[in-house]
Order: C-alpha cells, then sequence, then structure tokens
C-alpha cells in the first residue's frame, strides 16, 4: 500500500547534545519528519567523538554513536549563543512544528529563546524538553552522566549482585530511556497539535521516566515501603544465569514447570522429587538443586538449549552477544538490520524500524557530514544570500 | 483539551508488563480503555505479588503491582475462548479504534482472532501487537517474559561487572519500553487514519525495540567484529567513574568526572588534594582506576551519599546517590515536582500512584480512577458501549462468558 510517511509534513529543530535528545530526533526523522540538527560550529555534536570506529580511527564523521543516533537529519551549524545566532535561530523555530532539545534547563531561555515567546510566535509549536531531572525543582540543574542519571531513578538499585554495588546497565540507559519516552510523547503532542491547531510544551526528566517504569519494585516499594535486594543472577536453582558449553544461558522455571524442568533436565524423578513441590520446598533446597542446574547448563551450548526449551516447554535463553545478534538467523528474515553508505564511514549497518507496519513508512537515511546542510538552510529556510552566508561562516556564527 | 484522547476506544487484550504499560499511556491521556480479562487465564500480574496481609477471596484485586499499571482502565471479565465471548469481543472491537494485544505472537491468529477478523468487523480498526519476537521469522512462535528479551537481545551480554559474567536488568527491562513505543505507533497509525482514513497493522517486536536502545554496540560488531568492552560501572572516557558504599546499609554514591579540573576540585572536596598530583591526568587515571577507586571508598564510606551528592553538585560535579525505590518517595527533587500521586485505591487504601511522566503542560492527562477490580465494567460496558440490552448480559453471564469473579 502507497503511503506517505506520517511525520513527513512536520519540521523539528533539534538542539543539545549527546544520546536523549537526538534518539527522539532519530525516530521522529525515521518516520519521516525533517529533522534539523543544530551543531555547534567547528566541533559538533559530543557523540561524534564517542566511537566506535571502523578500525578504531578517530573520526569525527564517522563515529558510530553519532552515525546511529542521527540517521536521516540534516546537519545545521549554528551558535545560538551570539546575537545574530539566536535570531536566525528563532527565524528557523518560527517555520518549524516542533522543537527537541536536552540542553541545561534555562539554556533556551538565555538565548533569548524562551519557550513561551517561541509558542506565543508560533502557536503550533510542540516544544519537547529533554533533561535528567526535569527543567523545575531543586535538582533542575545538577549535572549528570549517564551514570549518576541511571542511579537516580532507582533500577540502579535493584540491578547488580546483592553482595557487591549496584551495576548501571551496560550502553547508555538512562538517556535511551529519556529519549524514548521524549519521542513518544513528542508523537503524542504533535497528532495533538495537528488537530487543535495548538501546540505546547512537554517537560521529559529521565528519572521520572525511570522512576515510573520499575515493574513491580516501585509500586511494592510506594504501597508497602517493601524495600528489596537485588536479585542478582542466581534468584534461585531454576531462575538464574548460568555457565553454558559455549558462552551464557538463563534458564526460568518454578514448581509450576516441574514437568518442563523434569523434561528438560532429562530427570524424570524429579517430576515427584518433594525438593520441587512448591516454592518453598525449591528455596529451602537451593544448594543441592543449584548443582542439578549447573550440571545440565554446562552440558549443553546455546543451540542445544534453544532446542530443548523448544521441545521441553521450559524457558531457556541463551544470553546472546551482540555478534550472536548480528549473525541472528531470526532478524535476518525479518531484515531488521539495515546497511546504508554513508560518504565517510563507507557501509553503516544499523538496527531499522522499532516496529514494522505496512501503513506506516520508515525511510532511514544517512547521518549528515557537519553542518552539511547548513548552506541549504541558510538560503531555503533563511532567505540568506550567498554573500550573507559567507559573512555568517566567517564570523564563527555558523 | 485535558484529556487528549478523549472520544477513543481502545480494547485492551493485553496482560502482564509490556502491553498494559503501553495501555497505561493511553488512558492517562483520556482514551476509554477496556481491560479484557479472561477468568481462565488471568494476567498474572493481578495474581502475583499481592500482599499477604491483604489476601482473600479476591486477593486479585490487591496487588499494587498491577493497581498501579491498570488505572484510568475499565475491566472486563470475558472469556474470549468460549464462542459466546468471543462474538461479544468482536462487537466491542466493531466499536473500537485501537486494539492492543501482547500474546505470543501466533496466539490470536490461532484464536481466529488475527488483524483479519478484527479488520472484518471494523475496517479502519489499528491494532497493535506487542510480542516477543515479531509475527514473522523463525522465532516467532517463543515466548518471552522480561528476562528473555535482555538476554536474547544481546542486552544482558553489555550488563556485567567488567567480566563477561551477564546479568539482567532489576526490572524486565524491554517491558516498559516496548510500551512506550507502542504508543508512537499507536499515534502515528491514528495520524495516518486521519489522513487517509485506513487502520494500520502494527508488529512491535520487543526483542528489536530493545536492541534500539543499544544500536551503537552494533555497528562495532558490524565494523570490527567483536563484542564490545565489558564495562560495569566504569568508563573508557572519564575516571574516576564508579559507585562507591557510604555510611548506612546498601547506601551508595555514584560519580563522574568529566575533566582535570573537575578532577582537581573533586580530589579537595573529598580531603585528599595530593591524589590530583598523583594521577594529573585522565590517561594515568584511567591506568590506575582500582587505587583510585580505593582512596574514594575509603572516603565515601563514612559519609551520607545524599549530602556528599549535594556537596558534589554544588562543586560542579556529576554525583547522584544511587536512589531505590522507596528513597524515591522522598527524594526533594520528587516531592518537589509531584510525581507521586495520592490515590484511593478501593481494596489497598490510600497510596501512591506513579504520576505520569510525559508532562504536555496544556494536555497533561490524569489519574481519574483507581485500578479497577476484576469485571466491575461489565454491566457498564456491555450496555453502554457495546450496547447489548440487560437481558443478553445475564444471557452471558449465565452462560459463563461474562464472569464477575475467578
Amino acid at each position: 500500500m502507497a503511503t506517505e510517511s506520517v511525520l513527513k509534513r512536520f519540521r523539528i529543530i533539534e538542539l543539545g547534545q549527546g544520546v536523549s535528545a537526538a534518539f527522539a530526533g532519530r525516530n521522529l526523522a525515521g518516520f519521516g519528519a525533517e529533522v534539523i540538527k543544530v551543531e555547534a560550529p567547528g566541533t559538533g555534536d559530543s557523540t561524534r567523538r564517542a566511537g566506535p570506529y571502523r578500525d578504531d580511527r578517530l573520526n569525527a564523521e564517522a563515529s558510530g554513536l553519532y552515525l546511529y543516533l542521527n540517521a536521516g537529519k540534516k546537519s545545521l551549524t549554528l551558535d545560538p549563543s551570539t546575537t545574530t545566532g539566536a535570531e536566525l535561530l528563532r527565524e528557523l523555530i518560527g517555520q518549524a512544528d516542533g522543537v527537541l532539545e536536552n540542553c541545561v534547563p534555562g539554556t533556551l531561555k538565555g538565548w533569548g529563546c524562551d519557550p513561551v515567546d517561541l509558542i506565543a510566535a508560533n502557536p503550533r509549536l510542540v516544544i519537547t524538553s529533554v533533561s535528567p531531572y526535569g527543567s523545575t525543582g531543586p535538582h533542575a540543574g545538577w549535572h549528570a552522566t549517564n551514570l549518576t542519571s541511571f542511579a537516580s531513578g532507582s533500577q540502579m538499585a535493584a540491578t547488580g549482585d546483592p553482595a557487591r554495588e549496584p551495576l548501571c546497565t551496560g550502553g547508555y540507559q538512562a538517556e535511551y530511556q529519556a529519549g524514548i519516552n521524549a519521542f513518544s510523547a513528542s508523537v503524542l503532542a504533535l497528532y495533538i497539535a495537528s488537530r487543535t491547531g495548538k501546540g505546547q510544551r512537554i517537560d521529559i526528566s529521565g528519572q521520572e521516566c525511570m522512576a515510573g517504569a520499575s515493574e513491580a519494585v516501585g509500586p511494592l516499594a510506594r504501597h508497602a515501603r517493601d524495600r528489596r535486594p537485588r536479585q542478582g543472577q542466581h534468584r534461585f536453582s531454576f531462575v538464574a544465569i548460568n555457565k553454558c558449553a559455549d558462552g551464557w544461558a538463563g534458564i526460568f522455571g518454578t514448581h509450576q514447570q516441574r514437568r518442563q524442568i523434569a523434561s528438560a533436565l532429562g530427570m524424570p524423578e524429579l517430576l515427584d522429587d518433594p525438593r520441587l513441590a512448591d516454592m518453598p520446598a525449591i528455596l529451602a533446597h537451593d544448594e543441592e538443586l543449584t548443582p542439578i542446574v549447573e550440571r545440565f547448563m554446562a552440558a549443553h551450548t546455546k543451540a542445544e538449549l534453544t532446542e530443548i526449551a523448544g521441545r521441553s516447554g521450559l524457558t531457556l535463553n541463551p544470553v546472546a552477544t551482540i555478534g550472536e545478534i548480528a549473525a541472528s538467523p531470526h532478524l535476518a528474515e525479518r531484515e531488521f538490520f539495515e546497511t546504508r553508505q554513508h560518504p565517510v564511514a563507507g557501509d553503516v549497518t544499523l538496527p531499522g524500524r522499532p516496529f514494522k507496519s505496512a501503513t506506516i513508512d520508515w525511510g532511514p537515511g544517512v547521518a549528515p557530514l557537519l553542518g552539511e546542510h547548513t548552506q541549504e538552510i541558510c538560503q531555503s529556510l533563511l532567505g540568506l544570500t550567498a554573500s550573507q552566508t559567507i559573512a555568517l561562516r566567517n564570523a564563527g556564527i555558523i | 483539551m485535558n484529556l487528549p484522547l478523549e472520544g477513543l476506544l481502545v480494547t485492551d487484550l493485553t496482560a502482564y508488563w509490556a502491553g498494559p504499560f503501553c495501555t497505561k499511556f493511553l488512558a492517562d491521556f483520556g482514551a476509554t480503555v477496556v481491560k479484557v480479562e479472561s477468568p481462565v487465564h488471568p494476567d498474572v500480574v493481578r495474581i502475583t505479588l499481592t500482599s499477604p496481609a491483604t489476601h482473600g477471596p479476591d486477593y486479585y484485586n490487591k496487588s499494587a503491582y498491577f493497581n498501579n499499571y491498570s488505572r484510568n482502565k475499565l475491566s472486563l471479565g470475558l472469556d474470549i475462548g468460549a464462542p459466546a465471548g468471543r462474538d461479544t469481543l468482536l462487537k466491542l472491537v466493531a466499536k473500537s479504534d485501537i486494539v492492543a494485544e501482547n500474546l505470543r505472537a501466533d496466539v490470536m491468529d490461532n484464536l481466529g482472532l488475527g488483524y483479519d477478523t478484527m479488520k472484518s468487523v471494523k475496517a479502519d480498526i489499528i491494532m497493535l501487537s506487542l510480542s516477543a519476537f515479531g509475527k514473522t521469522g523463525p522465532l516467532r512462535r517463543f515466548a518471552g517474559i522480561g528476562t528473555t528479551m535482555e538476554q536474547m537481545s544481546g542486552l544482558a551480554s553489555l550488563n556485567t561487572y567488567g567480566d563477561e559474567v551477564p546479568y539482567n536488568t532489576g526490572i524486565a527491562y524491554g517491558d516498559p519500553n516496548a510500551g512506550v513505543m507502542g504508543v508512537a505507533a499507536v499515534v502515528m497509525a491514528l495520524m495516518q487514519r486521519d489522513a487517509t482514513g485506513i487502520g494500520s497493522f502494527i508488529d512491535l517486536s520487543q526483542q528489536e525495540n530493545l536492541i534500539c536502545l543499544f544500536g551503537e554496540q552494533v555497528l562495532d560488531w558490524f565494523w570490527n567484529g567483536r563484542n564490545p568492552l565489558p564495562q560495569g560501572n566504569g568508563s573508557m572516557v572519564m575516571a574516576p567513574h564508579g559507585c562507591y558504599p557510604c555510611e548506612g546499609n546498601d547506601r551508595w554514591l555514584t560519580v563522574a568526572i568529566q575533566t582535570d579540573a573537575e578532577w582537581h576540585i573533586f580530589a579537595a572536596a573529598i580531603g585528599k588534594p595530593e591524589l590530583a598530583s598523583i594521577y594529573p591526568d585522565l590517561l594515568s587515571r584511567l591506568s590506575n582506576t582500582h587505587e583510585i577507586d580505593a582512596e574514594i571508598a575509603s572516603w565515601t564510606v563514612t559519609q551520607d551519599a545524599a549530602e556528599v551528592a549535594s556537596l558534589l553538585q554544588a562543586k560542579g560535579i556529576a554525583a547522584s546517590p544511587v536512589l531505590d525505590a522507596v528513597d524515591l518517595i522522598g527524594d526533594p527533587q520528587m516531592k518537589a515536582r509531584g510525581f507521586f500521586e495520592m490515590v484511593d485505591d478501593a481494596d489497598l487504601g490510600r497510596w501512591a500512584y506513579d504520576g505520569i511522566a510525559w508532562r504536555l503542560m496544556e494536555t497533561p492527562g490524569s489519574i481519574r480512577t483507581p485500578a479497577p477490580r476484576f469485571g466491575q465494567h461489565n454491566d457498564h460496558v456491555l450496555r453502554e458501549i457495546v450496547g447489548l440490552s440487560q437481558a443478553d448480559v445475564e444471557d452471558l453471564r449465565a452462560g459463563g462468558a461474562v464472569a464477575d469473579s475467578f
């Protein structure tokens, strides 16, 4: 079915650094929005220096994190801290449907781009502000990195070995969570604006997003002041991650899966074993049951465990390495990874659309070179002449 | 326009967490969400982690976990496996804008309740399927739970203390993030329906959505053929960068030093300015993280985590206590922003539900009603929304297709 990308009519101006706003922008661009990323002249976004790089050769035009987060966007170099730069930014935002930003709260106002004024001048505008703690409150201006932000949202306290320090989840998960929430909230506000003509501000706090997404842990704490220990790698015999013949794999079962456990382990006697009669019994015999599970897991490869899982109905999950994900026949059949040619980085293979739908188009592009679209945007949207553009470049404003 | 999705009707067949987390947002912003609950296969979240103090014949109305994520929803107790239940479901779908489900990818089709069936009763229906591995591909018949997704997406392999021993997160991390993306998918489908009049089917694989949260790691493999180096709480570009013990039981502080200037300030703040001369630059700090971390820990262990964080923040340094879910109730920032909302829960008393993290300032949504008891809205939904007569409803009840308890 031929349909137009649903977000195609929206122009979004992205401001800030790093992962959170950029991940929201990546998704908006992927589903068709025109996303103009404003970068600092000369240096560009911090993720241009984050890697990974092909053959570990540092190159600000070929940093993996930048290429992933900014696929399909346009790059405009502009310094909004200058008077002229701020004027140009206001002019640009006046022609946009949305602003997506993760600057330190108050930064836009400091540039003379107070969100209240921007919306007064352009009532349909949606301004999404993403920050670790939100734009108000005593910690609004707190300094943060992914680690310290993750620590503030209660998920870190629940992760890792109870006998060790809490563990920050891999990658940039505090920032990605803020970003995915900023994306969906922005889409909702753009939908509302398209129906009512009225935009608004959105204030996304990473801390609140994480706090509100803590499974049972949060509600139990709030209702019963229930402070649970971290669960670690080994919760009990049949719920654990164990070493297997070629890596690591998880097992998940309770007394209700006795039949599946007995079948998977090839030990029919376990079916009537009183140690598996109920959860208290399983927990009481953890020291006896754990070695049985460990021996079973160690004797099988990930592929064998997957086969046994399919046959027995027991949940046995290999811990996939990134390399195994990259080579997954399942993901290959679903054409999940997408390869594009980048003028500097060459082949770039990345995760593709976050969901599939025949009616919601996804059009991945490549990430822009620093300032690649500056001239085009200055002339088409800002109405500058070629000589004005050159003068601004010489002044370091663009 | 406080409730921007008012007027939309959602048939919510989701259970566990990913799906209910998605439809929670739709309900918070005003959609009428009818949670269709089977008395035969009840939502596991209703029946686990209930408080022992509140056990009783209707214990399944007393799960804080379930109730927090089910506010603003209506409950219809309906056995969709029974012919009369199935017919009733399709009558509800015929009035709906959206159908959401997060069962194993083949289950709805096997029940004869796939997208084609839904479309046959409502031509422009939007159907969201939030399965573990998606509707196609060799893993489509695999069921997934939270830990499954973390392990089979590769996330667990990134989640280590700096060696190769993988951990799951403390929550079922794939679930809420799939739910959040599901909202964007549904809203984009609404935009498409507004523009063209057509409905949509959305195939959201939780595995794929989770991989999207660490896309850069995949690129490292495709370019360099290596799995990412384990990081733990450390960093390749910052030092010190870690989680340090503080005074009290299981109290911790995270600190990230981003520049040499911050390092000098930090070393002085912890009363060990000599460290800044011994390890003057990033390379020397990265090469001696164990020694430096031990020095820091020997100081933090006598300190209050929240006080040290405030002190370091005042000096421009990124630091945060590791807050747990109980700490958040008293956290000054969470309190100042009023994130938690007191709700009079019919069976659990008055307690603090999570607020709405998407702060849309002009259309903020709201928590209007606590979570429904099982089947609480059977009569309302069947009569006012589906349009059945009271006699029809009683017939369904008598035949067992509609249930008020289980």
